[in-house]
């Protein structure tokens, strides 16, 4: 039975109000000519324009960019051939639950743990120790979401490719692959929207020449603000609001092309 | 198959974690890193009242938080649930949708709300309710709200689909049986959708016991958390056994929490 | 009432010694022009049936004909459009669903599946406020009644399916309510638990004295268990009557076509008459009849055998005289005892007594 609650709608309403105030406020900060939460300058974008002209943030901007695509695309590989692995050849709950735990975990446990594994194996901290953490903690969900998207997956169908004649390997990736296609696709869309907000554990595995951008947010935030780091916040928003619609629209798409 | 994505698995997971654990066991060196000897220092000294005071304060707040978020999220999810089809992917969306902007800019963003020369604080003199500015952050409170805030989209969902599965035939049986409306909802919904808030819970306690962010961005630095504890020793004090050790404790926490939600989810445990 | 007659008029019109005595001055269920519209589509169209008490009811019809939507409201888990249903003269649609004393035995039970069987059981009464020793005692009660003693400790996950049948039986009936409404009982059984099942309601029935309504597609189940049967199709009542007479009397086409198989005749006075294939005999071709029965020259098409009869189709010799006079169609099925030693291809004579061809008010 599930007649309209007046109630309940109206607490949806301000947990709505709640969750998006505090964003939409620096949205309108960021056209504030003033720049400052304490008055109202007027309207204008200037704070836009120093933005892109702030050599800190586009910094970051590259290097958290040069870690993402790197660690989208190893964990996306990693993740998928482990997810077809531990699917097949798996059934020790303990061991399945190991390859999901750096997605549980707190991260400040795997920023630590790969820290003293850099400094114990001499390695020196910079954007390619970052890069390869940010693989294993993406790599970790990568594996969810594919092996989620396995159970979908019928595997009667590489056994018939392989009585056709096909090859181990081939039959893998001539049939498994497409069918498995949308939620690498998922994946890998999840992987590079992880590395690029995370913070932690770049935060103990970067060097001091080269910070990522959340990074440059954090010193921003902690030591002295900008104003246009509203301008920032706006940006930022929009992006993730792009990102999850147009994954929210691919998984409407492949789920039904998928869906053979 | 296996064989890269386990052997990265085993270098990059496996072996921290065990450094963690075995790191906890040595002395600290002068400029971080550990050396021989072995010794139980570092794990004797999590007993010291300071640091005990330390463990409860996480707990205390990441529970808090949870608790907060349970009673903010699950009306929410309820109300989503009665929503007519068509918008209750919008409305789910529009859940999740600031969970993927950055952490710190969400932070940020109460700075800008709670400082004294923030806007609520504006708006109260500007309406002549308060003379001085309110003290409404560097404190406990603004950390719990900064916990709820960042993981409140985490508790709300696992509900939602906990109640989604429901199956609506069995609350129109206790209707049928006498059930007023409020009845209903106790004895029926909220004990089958019991495994979805415990899962909701994990959700948001887990991340929240070990943040620094919020307690130094919203707590002013002023309260020592699980979180802080570790970074800074082993940034500042360069002391990394005990920030294993601390660490330890908070592997060791979230684990005791992840198997009794297991315990109690089975106990809840009722539609296969 | 209204201008045109209705089924319910005609089959009042009909009645004889084969109905049951049903009290139509004092229903104990009432419903007059129902009606329930779901967008464009018409659920239920001016719906009147009277039930009384201690009477098995069944509600029959193919699906979409509005019978599970009719239950429903009954049990107030939906509100009707139009017309008013009253229970022992009260208003019941103006009743809060969770006070109507009207229980509902659901199509997949919905039993709760955090609660055992007793407290499954128990949940009704429990809502009533009754005191712990009586629930304690009436759920013993119940469970003997219904073949469950000894399980009351099980897990619903536990039971198979007509064990759970039981118990969501159990919970119904516990609570003594005015009428209880089984919404297609029998459905997820196996075919020999169903008959056995049958028997089962009909044996309850009688035994607590509470008017069952059953919602069935299936005529063959409502004809074996029930005292009275309001045939529905698209939202409209079409008759109601006992089996017997539905069957040996239906008074539109659909129900003489949905209530076991039949022929139709129509011969050129634009009149209609349904003729059961249990009442057509197979005669040899040299084997004359001379009782002041019909003949009609046919050949053998099609034989199927259930096991205890046969029908026999047969295609009919349109240019035998009688054929045309009666307005026999192009083939008929006839019902054989047991198996038969005609085989497709043979010619054959069909005969009936001119007293078996009903007629039927279109």
């Amino acid at each position: 039975m599930s007649r309209p609650s007046w109630w309940g709608r109206i607490h949806l309403g301000f947990t709505y109000a709640f969750l998006y105030v505090p964003i939409l406020v620096l949205v309108g900060l960021s056209f504030n000519e003033s720049g400052l939460a304490t008055s109202w300058g007027g309207f204008s974008t200037k704070w836009y324009g120093e933005l892109s002209r702030n050599d800190d943030v586009q910094e970051g901007l590259r290097n958290t960019l040069i870690v993402a695509v790197g660690a989208t695309v190893l964990a996306t590989i990693i993740g998928t051939l482990l997810a077809v692995g531990i699917s097949r050849h798996v059934r020790n709950p303990v061991i399945e639950s190991a390859f999901v735990a750096p997605a549980v975990m707190p991260d400040i446990v795997l920023a630590v743990g790969l820290l003293m594994l850099f400094t114990a194996a001499d390695f020196t901290l910079g954007l390619t120790s970052v890069l390869l953490s940010h693989t294993l903690f993406c790599a970790a969900f990568v594996t969810a979401v594919v092996r989620t998207r396995l159970q979908h997956v019928d595997a009667s169908l590489e056994e018939a490719a392989r009585d056709l004649g096909d090859s181990a390997v081939g039959a893998f990736v001539r049939v498994t692959l497409p069918s498995l296609a949308p939620g690498i696709l998922a994946g890998a869309l999840l992987a590079f929207t992880l590395s690029i907000d995370e913070f932690v554990i770049a935060f103990f595995t970067n060097g001091p020449t080269s910070p990522t951008l959340p990074q440059v947010i954090y010193s921003n935030v902690r030591f002295g603000v900008k104003p246009d780091i509203n301008a920032l916040a706006a940006v930022l928003l929009l992006v993730s609001m792009i990102v999850v619609l147009s994954a929210q629209r691919l998984a409407r798409l492949t789920d039904s092309i998928g869906q053979q | 198959m296996l064989g890269p994505g386990g052997l990265y698995f085993a270098v990059f997971f496996v072996v921290p974690l065990v450094l963690v654990v075995g790191y906890a066991f040595l002395t600290p060196s002068r400029f971080g890193g550990a050396q021989r000897p072995v010794t139980l220092d570092s794990i004797t000294r999590l007993g010291e009242p300071v640091y005990r005071g330390v463990i409860t304060t996480s707990i205390t707040l990441a529970l808090a938080a949870t608790i907060i978020a349970l009673v903010i999220g699950y009306p929410a999810a309820l109300a989503i649930s009665k929503l007519p089809q068509r918008w209750r992917t919008v409305a789910l969306v529009a859940i999740v949708l600031p969970f993927w902007t950055n952490f710190l800019i969400r932070m940020y963003a109460w700075i800008v709300l709670l400082n004294n020369e923030g806007l609520i604080n504006r708006l109260l003199r500007g309406m002549s309710i308060v003379d001085e500015p309110v003290a409404l952050m560097n404190n406990r409170p603004a950390i719990v709200l900064g916990f709820v805030y960042a993981y409140l989209p985490l508790m709300i969902l696992p509900l939602y689909a906990a109640i989604e599965r429901l199956d609506p035939q069995l609350a129109e049986a206790a209707t049928n049986l006498g059930a007023s409306p409020i009845t209903r909802f106790r004895t029926v919904t909220l004990p089958l959708t019991a495994q979805g808030a415990l899962t909701g819970a994990l959700f948001v306690f887990i991340p929240s016991l070990a943040n620094f962010i919020v307690p130094e961005l919203l707590g002013g630095g002023k309260t020592a958390t699980l979180g802080t504890l570790v970074r800074d020793q082993y940034l500042k004090a360069r002391d990394w056994p005990f920030g294993a050790s601390v660490t330890m404790v908070v592997l060791v926490i979230v684990g005791g929490v992840v198997v009794l939600q297991g315990r109690l989810s089975k106990r809840a445990g009722a539609a296969a | 009432m209204t201008d045109a007659p209705t089924s319910v008029e005609l089959t009042a019109t009909r009645s004889d010694a084969h109905d049951s005595p049903a009290n139509e001055s004092n229903p104990l269920l009432g419903m007059v022009g129902v009606m329930r519209r779901f967008g464009d589509v018409v659920a239920l169209d001016d719906v009147n049936i009277d039930i009384v008490g201690n009477e098995f009811f069944s509600l029959l019809g193919p699906s979409g004909c509005g019978k599970t939507t009719l239950l429903r409201i009954i049990a107030g888990l939906d509100d009707p459009d139009g017309g008013s249903i009253t229970l022992d003269g009260d208003d019941l649609v103006a009743m809060p669903a969770h006070r109507r004393p009207v229980n509902l035995m659901f199509q997949s039970y919905a039993l709760f599946p955090h609660l055992n069987v007793e407290r499954n059981v128990a949940y009704g009464l429990q809502r009533e406020r009754r005191p712990k020793a009586e629930v304690r005692t009436r759920v013993g009660e119940a469970l003997e009644t219904v073949g469950l003693d000894g399980l009351g400790k099980r897990r619903i996950n536990q039971l198979s399916g007509g064990q759970r049948q039981r118990v969501a039986l159990a919970r119904a009936i516990v609570k003594r309510p005015r009428i209880l409404l089984l919404d297609e009982p029998l459905g997820a059984l196996d075919k020999q638990i169903r008959i056995q099942m049958q028997q089962e309601l009909k044996r309850l029935q009688h035994e607590v004295g509470i008017t069952f309504v059953v919602v069935t597609h299936d005529q063959e189940e409502a004809m074996s268990m029930a005292d009275r049967i309001a045939v529905l199709r698209d939202g409209r009542v079409e008759q109601i009557a006992s089996p017997e007479t539905l069957f040996e009397r239906p008074a539109t086409r659909f129900v003489a076509e949905f209530i076991g198989r039949t022929n139709m005749l129509e011969p050129s006075d634009g009149r209609l008459f349904s003729l059961r294939p249990e009442q057509l005999r197979l005669l040899s071709a040299d084997t004359a009849a001379s009782t002041g029965a019909r003949t009609m020259a046919a050949t053998v098409r099609d034989i199927q055998f259930y096991g205890g009869v046969s029908h026999c189709t047969v295609q009919t010799d349109l240019s035998d005289p009688t054929a045309s006079m009666v307005g026999a169609p192009p083939s008929i099925v006839v019902a054989l005892i047991g198996s038969t030693v005609v085989r497709p291809g043979d010619d054959v004579v069909v005969s009936w007594k001119p007293e078996h061809e009903v007629e039927i008010q279109r």
